[in-house]
């Protein structure tokens, strides 16, 4: 039987006169909303083609042929660590397999005996307390798992299991992928979310950083000028940390059927040389429907609609928007320094994916891009690696 | 039986693979989404023409390509259509059903009303733009509004729908010419002010009334006073979804083009009313003549007999009560919340047939994070995420625009009222008949599979659907079966536990899980159920009686958690001194002044009267045992 005293405040008097109890504080209580543990088995080393690869028309559209797949070009390197903001990713995914960073220093003996898992302590003091599989900044823990689908969607098109027999190709074989979590499972966020991404990520030490299109609201429900001013200049600190830092930021420019760089927001990303926009092009290599576009601040067109790539579950979906373009060019940027290590330049990478040796120049896209071209994954890489 | 014949199939085609040609299988269907009696084939015509005759089957066969060969086939009588696909297959190259083709979400500008924020209101044409303050969604994640309008009606100025909320700002530009107008009341015709014109019980009623009556004297005999303007926001918010004026160039588009609101006032600025302001608001709504009541409010675990006597008034009249299923995130039926439960409430011996509750969803049709949810007590899910909808003139900042983006199953529920509405203006015998109306919207709804479990239709509205009554056909009640599976976690002492087991049932589409022991105790233990995805279906966090049946967790796997928390016992043992510092100084968590005494309370160890140390308290946890599972299998319940 258990004693219900020992839960139950009750009062006493005490001698002096003045009334005191017995109380029962609750320290912590785990979460109602959990997210798995993830998986750290070894993957299966096989090679094979990937079932789904023949609906990958993304793959054609930016050079990478089987041919290509079964080449050195887009080997990658698990050294590059990119960073996905997003709605978490599905790390556990079947084909996602050894892509998404486990963080074992965060996971102790004694937290793995309690069933716990973690400690709510910075083992690593990177920062962050218990970034076991990237962070999540909606929820405040380290296990930024997506259950919206858009981050998950993302990490495929750039990480998805070459050659293993199982579900589709993604642009690199090997990268570690370091998903942060800004987004909820609704598809909405914040600024103070966007900030707290930012922070997180540049603990996580990223090459690369994959921010998910997202509209925000700015200066909260009234638009308050003053708040407006406020809240850019929080995101500012961030983003100029990262430029400091030298860190490609790739985003897509949208999907509102307008042009890029009119809110808040996108007037303070297009004033970034580290920022790389990029708009969405269908599979007849057109711009999409909705795909925001602009012929100086957009800087490059890439696939973006009816894209073949995982979905949390261990599903596969299409998926349509500029972020998901965006998601082939942070690939492409991966790739570049996984062959370039530290001799990356940014200004090198914008340079070339608009150049004509860099890149398929279209003069359908003069308008709607700065280069007027779109992304050729191959001539990227082999101008890139000449330079 | 289906199951057999596609694996039969799919095995006959891996053996011909290495053929010349294989037979390629007859795709997929379900009768009800082919045009009956007709098929596509490639391949050779002549072929098909004499297997046709053979079987004794008048066809006719229209060249569709003649270069590829491909051809139309429309045939008379009552041979099935899978049979004679199945029996044609061999001879062609290809054959395929001529598939009736879901209207989608509109792409054409030209067939969008002018509204200028029409673009961001996806719950009408979600074509995968972002949701306001949020990410692009699914194309086609929509009500189907836009083909209601098009091809069936816009909506009725004969049908009333009742706003029961903070009131309305019924001077909007995109809401003012949909407004209800009690006719005898209103100046215009000659109504007298300071008079009860109509002699309804309410002076000067001209757009409804407001019956916020706490703090307030009354107005001639009458609660409250006749002028519902909204002061708060959250009404004109839900008035704009029903019936915002459309196609004007302005703002945005209602759901009806056309229709009255009737603006009843019961919460105050602050947001908040009582149970006997909005039972007048009610009683208001059902004695003037309201069709359908949209109630974006709720919250409480308590039934009220005030309320239920009521709600059968209006259920015998025949008024749709729509109401909100509420924003804990928590499932109601385990956790009730009312008023939104009556929709699974019996009352003198019978349950409510005209009480619709809504959920809400987002532009992927996933279901909200906030959104209550009930496989027996939500009705349907609607969009209510990221909404852009009217906002009172006098509560923006001058200069900028009436509007604004909320979130909320208050958000979901007039858009289910707006539905409605588009259904009493197509289908006049629907007014005055709440119980067909909900059997409507609730069977055909598209199911979505974020949304099985979670409400009774395990779907989001379709307005075209509901509007035009293409009913999903009869769908076959589930078989539930039972099997052994024992989960015992009973009566253990521990600090800090998070247990989880999954408990897995090969084939099934949804499973139940039986308790027979239950002892819960809030805050301290909780039980947890997941579906496969770790999505939270439902929190114990109480007791349950001993022989509980958990609510249906869609697919194959559930992941029973259960967590007990980490606890702290504390004495608080006061005493007095005569300076702060000298509190202070023993680690007073709190210090009062009283007179010229200081009274100090310190945190003292259990057994101990007084300093500053800490102790850790186990305490024992009765806990739960599981002893069997209900699952539907795959198989059940399929149609042919």
């Amino acid at each position: 039987m258990r004693s219900v005293l020992s839960k139950v405040g009750f009062f006493a008097v005490m001698s002096s006169g003045l009334i005191g109890c017995t109380e029962i504080v609750v320290l912590f209580k785990p979460s109602p909303n959990i997210d798995p543990m993830p998986k750290v088995e070894a993957c299966d080393q096989k090679d094979e083609d990937d079932p789904k690869a023949m609906e990958q028309w993304a793959l054609n559209q930016v050079g990478v042929t089987a041919e290509v797949l079964k080449s050195p070009t887009v080997l990658g390197n698990a050294n590059v660590r990119i960073a996905i903001l997003s709605t978490g990713i599905d790390y556990n995914h079947e084909d996602l397999c050894g892509q998404v960073e486990v963080n074992k220093r965060e996971i102790t003996q004694r937290a793995i005996a309690d069933r716990i898992g973690v400690n709510r302590e910075d083992d690593d003091k990177n920062g962050l307390v218990d970034d076991v599989a990237g962070y999540d900044v909606v929820d405040g823990d380290g296990f930024a798992f997506d259950r919206q689908g858009a981050g998950t969607a993302a990490a495929g098109i750039i990480a998805a299991n070459q050659r293993n027999g199982v579900g589709i190709a993604g642009l690199m074989k090997h990268v570690t992928l370091l998903p942060v979590r800004y987004i909820d499972n609704n598809g909405q966020t914040s600024i103070a979310n966007l900030a707290g991404a930012l922070d997180a990520a540049l603990k996580l030490k990223p090459h690369v950083i994959y921010l998910q299109t997202a509209q925000i609201q700015v200066g909260g429900h009234r638009a308050e000028g003053d708040l407006v001013r406020a809240e850019i200049s929080i995101l500012k600190s961030y983003l100029d940390r990262a430029q400091t830092a030298k860190i490609p930021i790739v985003v897509g420019a949208g999907d509102d059927m307008a042009q890029f760089g009119t809110s808040e927001v996108d007037k303070l990303l297009k004033s970034y040389d580290n920022i790389l926009v990029v708009t969405a092009l269908d599979k007849e290599g057109k711009r999409t429907l909705l795909a925001n576009t602009n012929s100086q601040d957009v800087l490059t067109a890439a696939p973006g609609e009816d894209i073949l790539t995982l979905k949390p579950g261990n599903r596969y979906t299409t998926v349509s928007g500029t972020a998901y373009a965006a998601a082939h060019v942070t690939a492409a940027v991966g790739l570049a320094r996984a062959s370039l290590a530290d001799r990356m330049e940014i200004s090198k990478v914008v340079s070339t994916l608009i150049s004509a040796k860099g890149s398929e120049v279209d003069v359908a896209l003069e308008r709607d891009t700065r280069g007027g071209t779109r992304l050729q994954l191959v001539k990227f890489l082999n101008e890139i690696r000449s330079l | 039986m289906r199951r057999l014949t596609l694996i039969a199939l799919l095995a006959m085609t891996a053996a011909c693979t290495n053929q010349k040609q294989a037979i390629k299988p007859v795709p997929k269907f379900q009768p009800s989404e082919v045009v009956a009696n007709e098929f596509i084939f490639s391949g050779d015509k002549e072929a098909v023409t004499a297997y046709m005759e053979e079987k004794g089957l008048k066809a006719s066969i229209t060249v569709l390509d003649a270069g590829d060969q491909f051809y139309q086939v429309k045939y008379q009588g009552d041979q099935g259509l899978r049979s004679v696909m199945e029996g044609v297959a061999p001879l062609v190259n290809s054959v395929e059903p001529n598939r009736i083709l879901q209207p989608l979400a509109s792409l054409r500008k030209a067939e969008w009303p002018t509204d200028k924020l029409f673009f961001k209101q996806w719950a009408l044409n979600n074509i995968g733009q972002s949701a306001p303050y949020g990410l692009p969604g699914v194309r086609g994640a929509d009500m189907d509004i836009v083909q209601v309008w098009n091809k069936v009606t816009k909506g009725s100025d004969k049908v009333v729908v009742a706003v029961i909320d903070t009131g309305c700002d019924y001077t909007h530009p995109d809401l003012k010419e949909n407004m209800w107008v009690n006719e005898k009341e209103a100046p215009a015709n000659g109504g007298v002010a300071g008079k009860d014109d109509d002699g309804n019980g309410y002076i000067d009623d001209v757009y409804g009334y407001d019956f916020v009556s706490s703090g307030r004297t009354s107005y001639k005999g009458v609660p409250g006073d006749p002028d519902p303007m909204d002061d708060q926001g959250h009404g004109t918010h839900c008035a704009g979804a029903i019936g915002a004026k459309a196609n004007d160039g302005i703002g945005v588009a209602g759901v009806n083009w056309k229709v009255k609101i009737m603006c009843l006032k019961f919460m105050a600025a602050s947001g908040g009313g009582t149970t006997v302001d909005a039972y007048r608001a009610i009683r208001y709504a059902r004695e003037n003549g309201a069709h359908i009541m949209s109630n974006s409010w709720g919250g409480t675990q308590d039934e009220g007999e005030l309320f239920k006597s009521e709600l059968r008034k209006i259920e015998q009249k025949g008024i749709l009560f729509v109401v909100a299923a509420g924003n804990d995130g928590t499932n109601n039926d385990i956790k009730p919340h009312y008023p939104s439960n009556f929709s699974n409430t019996e009352f003198r011996g019978k349950k409510f047939q005209n009480v619709i509750s809504v959920g809400a969803s987002d532009n992927m049709d996933a279901p909200a994070d906030f959104s209550n949810y009930g496989h027996e007590s939500v009705d349907v899910f609607a969009p209510g995420v990221a909404i852009i909808s009217t906002y009172p003139t006098g509560l923006v900042d001058a200069g900028r625009p009436p509007y604004a983006i909320m979130s909320g199953t208050s958000m979901a529920t007039p858009y289910v009222a707006g539905v409605a509405a588009l259904m009493m203006a197509a289908n006049p015998s629907l007014a005055g008949n709440a119980a067909e109306v909900v059997r409507l919207i609730n069977e055909t709804a598209d199911v979505r599979e974020a949304l099985v479990g979670r409400a009774k239709s395990n779907g989001r509205i379709n307005a075209y659907k509901a509007v035009t009554a293409q009913l999903a056909g009869p769908s076959m009640a589930p078989v539930w079966q039972t099997k052994a599976h024992v989960v015992d976690q009973r009566g253990f002492q521990s600090d800090l536990v998070d247990i989880r087991h999954e408990i897995k049932v090969e084939g099934a589409k949804s499973v139940k899980v039986h308790f027979d022991f239950l002892q819960i105790e809030e805050p301290y233990d909780s039980v947890y159920l997941y579906d496969k995805d770790y999505r939270l279906i439902a929190r114990i966090e109480q007791n349950m009686v001993d022989d509980f049946w958990s609510p249906a967790i869609p697919g194959d796997t559930v992941r029973v958690r259960f967590v007990n928390a980490l606890v702290q016992k504390i004495n608080r043992s006061p005493f007095k001194g005569n300076s702060e510092s000298q509190c202070s100084g023993r680690g007073a968590t709190s210090v009062e002044k009283k007179g010229d005494e200081y009274i100090c309370q310190v945190d003292a160890e259990e057994g101990s009267d007084g300093g500053g140390s800490k102790k850790f308290t186990t305490f024992n946890s009765e806990g739960f045992r599981i002893d069997r599972v209900a699952y539907i299998s795959d198989e059940t319940g399929k149609g042919n």
